[in-house]
């Protein structure tokens, strides 16, 4: 009697996580800022399809969005593959409770329950989209967050949205969101003070991060340097663009821009 | 979003209009367009990748090899390419046709469900264009430099490939920037140094390897244990370069294969016959890992998947089945290893040359490395009763056969002869002798 299947299996895949954490306050409304998210998010999913897809055996793209106002909601209540991933649009209304998003995005990066592939995991990314000073609360959570192995591995990238975005306590959340810690390498935080490219940008920084992240080389970029990578891309990518720019960072208290 | 828009028109450098009909893909380097350039719809592959974009270096090693003509057909080469417009610039090839799947969806089939390798003989005709390609690029003095399974469009009935992404090739010693895709990346390419034919062989034995067995070599049990849930580039780095352990080491058994999680590695490999198991162990062992000098040759992967070709075997109970033949090396199997059942060895051509090939129901032909057959097993009932084995000519020119009495028969192009012991065949150029 013949073999029943002699087809293959599919390839074990490690996942790679993308966390977006994404300001819904009320702030966001203007200049058209939730709509940029809004109209750029499909488009993100469908580069994250493309190189997922492309790259699926080595690291299969998995996607989750933690909005933040007045609470913190999931789209999904487990992260997604990127193919099966459908962005609904978003309202800004509300505060800015990044405390809540933060233990969110805690609670999610658990082997028992955002990150539970049976294939293993390559680090995560997290990209947080902000333009105002968080309520209070975000510190203890954020520390919290960051005795988490998979937050201290994880690639962070802190996006400033809007002018108006540098004030005393976003510089500090952003800063100290964004610390590489086990990941290693230069900060990513960028502020973008010309609205019109947030799209853009988001675009831009979820492709090179997944793409890095996913495909990664190592030793050959030298090992932790996907921060670098990505800094370097934007200003390549962005530079001399006004309104795109990667703020140097320094312990003072004088805003970025 | 894509960056051109359908009806952008562009030029080519010797100036030839161009006009963007549709958006196909996009990759790490940049995005692939489908495109009109005089009479012919063509593919433009359109850089996106600042470091391609602002390198002259590249671009000229670009243009250099627009020039040449390609190693083999199976190359889809560059045919030209675009001015320097919107900020970046591309390159026209011929289309890919949609019957064929790239080599990664081949390791995905729950989202590529006809992306998986009809047969044996599929399997082999592919890693076979492949070496013969590589082959002829590095004795034409090139390396590929970023091989990997995102270069081969395969088609999985046929086993016919094309090999994309030419844009890379260059001469070997001269890199243009790129290093490689990771998993596929020799360890010292992974540490700096510029890729070069030996390195393309290291790669060459990873995307073999995958070809037949789907899971990748250096997957086994210690790259998916629990110290690695969450693999860091560093890890990665040592365990898919330098330190990489294949799974099927003959001498480091710390990363056999998983029956859970590298199911096809375990499946296959019981599949394999022992020369191009051997060949595997050769290629990809600690030391091929760390001495570049000791990498398995295209060419002499190519001397033994010819003759893993010539002794392949059809089955017959496995006719509606995936692989429905198998692959044996000097003594026959007393059964079909993949159904258990008995099978028909049928007959050997022994050539005048030495060279032997088997003729099975259903296999086709082949001369010495040519990818066209010329003619097939077939099964066919005699007038007595009972059946036989025959071979069928397909091809364009007459045979004639000897008996072993000495009588000629002509056996004109799509007519066939039974297969008896001793008769000779003449073909053109080469005669053949039929033994059991």
């Amino acid at each position: 009697m013949a073999l029943i299947d002699n087809r293959p299996r599919r390839c074990s895949c490690r996942r790679m996580n993308m966390f977006y954490l994404i300001d819904t306050s009320g702030s966001m409304n203007y200049n058209g800022c939730i709509d940029s998210v809004n109209a750029a998010m499909p488009e993100i999913v469908d580069i994250l399809t493309d190189i997922s897809s492309s790259n699926r055996d080595q690291g299969e793209i998995y996607l989750s969005c933690i909005t933040f106002g007045n609470d913190a909601r999931m789209l999904y209540d487990r992260p997604v593959a990127a193919p099966d991933f459908r962005w609904a649009n978003v309202r800004a209304g509300g505060l800015t409770n990044l405390e809540a998003a933060f233990r969110m995005l805690e609670s999610q990066m658990h082997r028992s329950s955002g990150l539970n592939s049976e294939d293993g995991h390559l680090r995560p990314a997290v990209i947080l989209m902000t333009d105002g000073d968080p309520d209070d609360g975000w510190e203890s959570a954020l520390e919290k967050l960051q005795q988490n192995r998979w937050f201290r591995e994880a690639y962070k990238i802190a996006i400033a949205i809007g002018a108006n975005a540098g004030t005393k306590m976003m510089k500090r959340a952003l800063t100290k969101f964004a610390e590489p810690l086990d990941a290693g390498g230069p900060m990513t935080i960028i502020n973008i003070s010309d609205l019109t490219r947030l799209h853009e940008v988001v675009r831009f920084v979820s492709s090179t991060v997944s793409r890095l992240g996913s495909q990664s080389t190592g030793a050959a970029r030298g090992v932790g340097s996907v921060g670098e990578e990505i800094n370097n891309a934007v200003r390549r990518e962005f530079n001399p663009v006004d309104g795109v720019d990667i703020p140097p960072i320094s312990g003072d208290d004088r805003p970025w821009w | 979003m894509p960056r051109l828009k359908p009806g952008t028109r562009l030029a080519m450098s010797d100036g030839r209009p161009l006009v963007v009909l549709g958006f196909i893909a996009s990759g790490g380097q940049g995005e692939v367009y489908k495109v009109r350039l005089e009479n012919r719809i063509m593919a433009l592959k359109w850089y996106t990748e600042r470091n391609i974009i602002d390198n002259n270096g590249f671009l000229a090693t670009l243009r250099y090899n627009c020039a040449q003509e390609p190693p083999s057909a199976a190359f889809i080469w560059p045919e030209g390419v675009t001015k320097r417009m919107y900020g970046s610039y591309g390159y026209v090839m011929r289309l890919r046709p949609e019957t064929y799947f790239d080599l990664g969806k081949f390791f995905c089939i729950d989202r590529y469900p006809e992306a998986y390798f009809r047969s044996w003989l599929a399997k082999l005709t592919a890693a076979l264009k492949i070496c013969d390609g590589f082959s002829r690029l590095h004795i034409d003095g090139f390396s590929y430099q970023d091989l990997n399974d995102g270069n081969f469009l395969i088609h999985p009935v046929t086993g016919d490939v094309l090999i994309c992404d030419n844009d890379n090739i260059a001469m070997d010693g001269y890199n243009n920037g790129i290093g490689g895709k990771p998993h596929y990346m020799a360890p010292e390419v992974m540490s700096g140094k510029i890729p070069n034919t030996e390195s393309d062989r290291f790669s060459l034995a990873i995307v073999l390897y995958r070809i037949f067995m789907v899971d990748h070599p250096f997957e086994g049990r210690t790259t998916c244990s629990s110290r690695y849930v969450c693999m860091t580039p560093a890890e990665e780095a040592s365990l898919f370069g330098k330190d990489a352990v294949f799974c099927y080491d003959r001498i480091d058994a710390s990363n056999r294969p998983d029956e859970r999680r590298h199911p096809n590695s375990v499946k296959y490999w019981a599949q394999l016959p022992e020369s191009i198991r051997d060949m595997f162990c050769r290629a990809l062992s600690r030391q091929a890992v760390r001495q570049p000098s000791l990498r398995v040759k295209a060419s002499e992967w190519k001397r033994l998947l010819l003759r893993l070709r010539a002794e392949l075997v059809t089955c017959r109970a496995l006719a509606e089945d995936p692989l429905h033949d198998f692959l044996v090396d000097g003594r026959l199997p007393a059964v079909c290893p993949a159904c258990g059942e008995m099978y028909d060895s049928g007959f050997k051509l022994r050539f005048a040359n030495g060279s032997e090939y088997r003729v099975t129901e259903g296999k086709p032909l082949f001369f010495a490395d040519s990818f066209v057959p010329v003619g097939y097993g077939r099964r066919i009932s005699l007038p007595g009763g009972g059946e036989a084995l025959a071979l069928e000519n397909s091809s364009r020119v007459p045979w004639n056969i000897v008996s072993p009495k000495g009588s000629v028969m002509c056996v004109e192009p799509g007519t066939m002869f039974q297969l008896v012991p001793d008769i000779e065949i003449i073909f053109p150029g080469i005669r053949a002798k039929v033994h059991v």
